[in-house]
Order: C-alpha cells, then structure tokens, then sequence
C-alpha cells in the first residue's frame, strides 16, 4: 500500500532522475492532490538555481582558493597551539571575572566592625577615602585613627604550639586579624 | 581528460586527506565536485547571483582551512554546504543593517535579483519566495532534501539534530510552503 509518508520519503530521489515511480504510486500520486502539491514543491527545488547560480565557473574558484589558501597557509604544528592559547585565554577571562565580582561584591560572611576603612579603601577608592579624610577635624580624625586594626608587623609573631602562650588580649588580636 | 582522471575516484575523504598531504589537485576536484551544488543552495537560501561565486570561494577557503574540523560524520557536501548556509546568513544580517527603505515582501526575491530569475519558470519564483519566509533551519533542511537529495541522516549530521527533528522541519516547511503557493 501507497501512502503519502512512503511518497514524501521518495520523492527527491525520484526528481533527481533515480528510481522512477512505480505504477501504485502514480496512481496515487494523480488521485491525490497532497501528494501533488508536494511534488511540484521537489520538482521546483530540484531545479531551483540551476540555470542561474548552478553554472558557477568552478575552474576560477578552484584557482582563486588554492592561491589563497597558499599566501594564508594553516601549519599543522601551530594549530594545537592555537587552540590551547584560546583554552588558556578563556580561562584568563573567566578568572579576572569572578576576581572582579569579588572585590566588587561584599562578603556578606565577613564580620563589619567600626568604620572598616581598609575595606572602604577598597570599594570606594583611594581619592573619595583622601577627601573624606581632609574634611575631617583633628579629633574626627584621631577617632578614625583610633579604630584602625593594628598593624599586621604589630602582632605577635606565633605558631600552632605558641598559641597557648598568649594573653587573652594577644589571642584576641591575633584571631581578629586572622577574621580580616 | 578530467573526468577520466585519478581524482574522479577518489572518495570525499580521501580526497580531503590528500588535500592535507599536500596535494593541491585534491582541492579542486572537490571544488569541481561540490561548487555548482553549493552554488545552487546559496542561491536558494537567498543569496543574489551576482554575490554567489564570492561565497562558494569564501567556503570552500574556509573549508580546507578547517578541514580538521570534518569529522566524516557527516559528508563532505553536507558540512560545506552548512558552512556556506553560515556565510549566507552572516551576509544577510549586514545587508539588513543597509536596508534603509521598507521593502514590500513580493518585491524581495523578483526585483533584488532580476538576473537570476530571468531563466526561472514562475513556480521557482515562488518557492524562492516563499523559502525567505521560513525559519532558518526549515529552509536550510528543506532545501538539503528536496534541492540536494540528501539523506535526513546526513542532513543531522550537518545541523547537529535528530533525524526525527529534521523531519519535522521539512514536513513544516512542506506545509508552509504549499500555504504560500496557493
């Protein structure tokens, strides 16, 4: 039996000049005018571009892509290395990216205490942390300057077993400057 | 005489693999072999005559500079003439960033290209028409199996999608097409 899924399977094949139709199918070709339609549409593709871009001086292209090809020759031995310099090169940005959204976005983990002007620095920048730092009155100042974490040379120097040798104050300081 | 020649039978891939040796005369056997074809689906997917030999070398250069690139899955016409479907459609998104004027649908394929269509019986008009309406991969499916006789195998292979999904899109396009022709 003829139907018109088998017809459509066979229909490009038919119109590029292979196996002609068989008797069943020209009588349901002529009986149904789905089938029809859709033939003409092959028909009509078939031969669409043939008479215009279908004579295409293929000779001239021939020549114009071996020269080509010649005055831009692909070396074997660089294309890996191309392909791994573009790896490497995407892995660059990626790791810029995340470093940038890390310093641009704030850690919500990291505990603020004071007016944290490390991290101001950070964020805001140097020049608007200067300015700000100008307006200031000497005792506004010494304030600000008051409630700067101590200087990290300032610390005492310690290992795993030196710990339990600090004065509670020490262990604070230590803890805090290891908490950021 | 050409066709008689060493080169003529040869397969795709062992053509290709010469081309990779060295053998210059590889390249245009498959140049010889494939360019009418790919030329005649350029035009279908739109492409001015005047425009199409331009972008048959331009494929074909970028081609042989990707050979590497042909896993055999596919044919050799197969992945060319995607490569040439990508050109197409690069070239269409620059001539859409000139067009300055409001150009009524009918007047697209008839009057852009009157050269390439002079030979054209009108039901050829029509479908190359008709095919500019169609979403890219149903005019590039429909036109690699009506215009090229291709396998829907290979035609997945080419597009990176499933036999059953290349069906789909012919069928669609089958449809679409014969609504436009009416």
């Amino acid at each position: 039996m003829t139907d018109c899924k088998a017809m459509s399977e066979r229909m490009p094949a038919v119109a590029r000049g292979g196996a002609p139709w068989g008797a069943a199918e020209a009588a349901h070709l002529s009986g149904c005018p789905a089938c029809r339609a859709e033939w003409e549409l092959v028909l009509a593709a078939e031969r669409l571009g043939a008479r215009s871009a279908g004579g295409v001086d293929t000779a001239r292209i021939a020549a114009a892509v071996r020269y080509r090809l010649r005055q831009a020759p692909l070396t074997p031995a660089a294309q890996p290395f191309r392909r791994v310099g573009r790896w490497f090169a995407g892995l660059a940005t990626a790791a810029v990216v995340i470093l940038a959204l890390r310093l641009a976005v704030p850690n919500p983990e990291r505990p603020v205490t004071g007016p944290a002007p490390a991290a101001a620095a950070g964020s805001l920048g140097e020049e608007s942390l200067l300015t700000e730092l100008d307006r200031l009155t000497s005792s506004e100042l010494e304030a600000v300057l008051d409630g700067f974490e101590a200087p990290a040379e300032a610390l005492p120097h310690v290992d795993g077993a030196a710990l339990d040798q600090l004065k509670p104050q020490e262990l604070e300081r230590v803890l805090r400057s290891l908490g950021g | 005489m050409r066709a008689m020649s060493e080169d003529s039978t040869r397969s795709d891939a062992e053509l290709a693999a010469a081309y990779r040796s060295g053998d210059e005369s590889a390249a245009t056997e498959l140049v010889h072999r494939h360019g009418a074809a790919l030329g005649r689906f350029l035009f279908g997917l739109g492409a001015p005559v005047a425009d199409v030999e331009d972008l048959v070398q331009e494929a074909f250069f970028r081609a042989f500079r990707g050979l590497d690139g042909w896993r055999e899955e596919a044919s050799f016409r197969s992945w060319l003439l995607r490569i040439g479907a990508n050109l197409r459609n690069d070239q269409y998104r620059r001539e859409r960033g000139w067009v300055v004027v409001p150009i009524e649908d009918h007047d697209l394929a008839g009057s852009a290209d009157p050269e390439g269509e002079a030979g054209a019986t009108e039901m050829e008009r029509k479908l190359r028409e008709g095919l500019g309406h169609l979403p890219r991969l149903q005019r590039e499916v429909f036109l690699m199996r009506a215009q090229q006789g291709m396998a829907y195998e290979d035609i997945c292979a080419a597009l990176g999608t499933t036999p059953g999904a290349a069906r789909v899109h012919y069928h669609h396009a089958v449809k679409r097409l014969k609504e436009m022709m009416q």
